[in-house]
This record gives C-alpha cells, sequence and structure tokens, in this order.
C-alpha cells in the first residue's frame, strides 16, 4: 500500500504553515486564513477518500452490507 | 516478514504525526487516520485468508450459514469501532470515543440476537 499519501498530508501541512508565516509577515492576515482553511479542504479531500477505501474494503471482507 | 511492513508504516506515520504536531496542530488528526487507513488496507488480504478458512470450518460444521455471517459482521464492526474510537481517543476526544465503543456494542448486541436464538433452537432441538 502506498505510503506516500502521508508524506503528501504532512507536505500540505509545513506549506500551509510556511505561506501563512509569510502572508502574516507581509500583513495580510485574512488571505492567511484562507489559505488554513484551503489546506485543511484539500487534506480532508485526500483522507476522506482513503477511508471510503477502507470501508468498501472492510464491507467486502466481512460482507457488512 | 509481512509484521515488519506494518511496523514501519506504523513508525512512518508516527514520525509524521510528531513532525507536523508542533508546525500545524490539526494535520496530525489527519496523518494518523491516513495511517491507519493504510494498515488496515495492507491487512485486509491476510484478513480475508483467515475468514475463508473459516468459512470452510463451518461449512463442514451443522452450523446454520446466516449464524457464521452474524458472526463475520460483529468481528467486522468490532474491527471499524475499535479503529474509528482509538482514532478520537488519541485527539483527546475521550467522550466520543466512550460514544463510539458504545454505539458499536448496541450494534452488535443488535446483530447477535438471532445468532442466540437460533443456538437455542440447536440446543432445543438435542434435548
Amino acid at each position: 500500500m502506498s505510503v506516500d499519501i502521508i508524506f503528501k498530508i504532512a507536505g500540505v501541512g509545513i506549506i500551509t504553515a510556511v505561506i501563512n508565516n509569510i502572508l502574516e509577515k507581509s500583513e495580510k492576515k485574512e488571505i492567511a486564513t484562507l489559505v488554513t482553511l484551503a489546506g485543511l479542504v484539500i487534506v480532508l479531500l485526500m483522507v476522506i477518500e482513503m477511508i471510503g477505501g477502507l470501508f468498501d474494503t472492510l464491507r467486502a471482507i466481512f460482507r457488512l452490507y | 516478514m509481512d509484521i515488519f511492513k506494518f511496523i514501519a508504516i506504523g513508525f512512518i506515520g508516527t514520525i509524521m504525526v510528531v513532525t507536523v504536531k508542533n508546525v500545524k496542530p490539526e494535520y496530525s488528526l489527519f496523518i494518523a487516520l491516513a495511517t491507519g487507513a493504510i494498515i488496515l488496507i495492507a491487512l485486509s488480504n491476510k484478513i480475508l485468508e483467515v475468514i475463508n478458512t473459516f468459512t470452510q470450518i463451518s461449512d463442514k460444521s451443522g452450523l446454520p450459514p446466516g449464524v457464521f455471517n452474524s458472526i463475520l459482521r460483529i468481528i467486522g464492526i468490532g474491527y471499524i469501532t475499535e479503529y474509528a474510537s482509538s482514532v478520537c481517543e488519541d485527539n483527546e476526544c475521550q467522550s466520543i470515543a466512550k460514544k463510539i465503543q458504545l454505539s458499536g456494542k448496541i450494534v452488535i448486541f443488535i446483530m447477535a440476537l438471532p445468532i442466540i436464538t437460533s443456538i437455542i433452537d440447536i440446543i432445543g432441538g438435542l434435548i
């Protein structure tokens, strides 16, 4: 199973943190909050797709219809 | 050995959770969820082998097929509930974790009712 999704999520987290710092330094706080929200939404979509896949596999295995 | 693969995935996930925790605490929850999902998906074909052998055993024994299906479902629910409640406990939401465990127990109890009735019928038949 691919482990790179963990690194992707960590990457998005760190990048949003860096961008936040830059934006705060240049006095654009409202854009910083938008960037945090965008990062959260992207990561949320990735994780939800994974959890969906996990639940489908478990449902198929345990015949949990 | 496959166990090393799972341990490695677990360690990678934990390291990532710790690194991201002080930078951006919200993302540690996502990484924990993703690692759990990866490990469970990687485990799924092993679980499948176990279940196939158990289905063969249960076909030979006198149990009606419905009973084994319910047992299988109960085990599945146990897995998913434990996964969800442990992730919630990780992120300091003990109350939510307890609620998930409570709901898992109730759903399992509802699933267990037909098993109990069928076992009682079998016992009744023996006497």
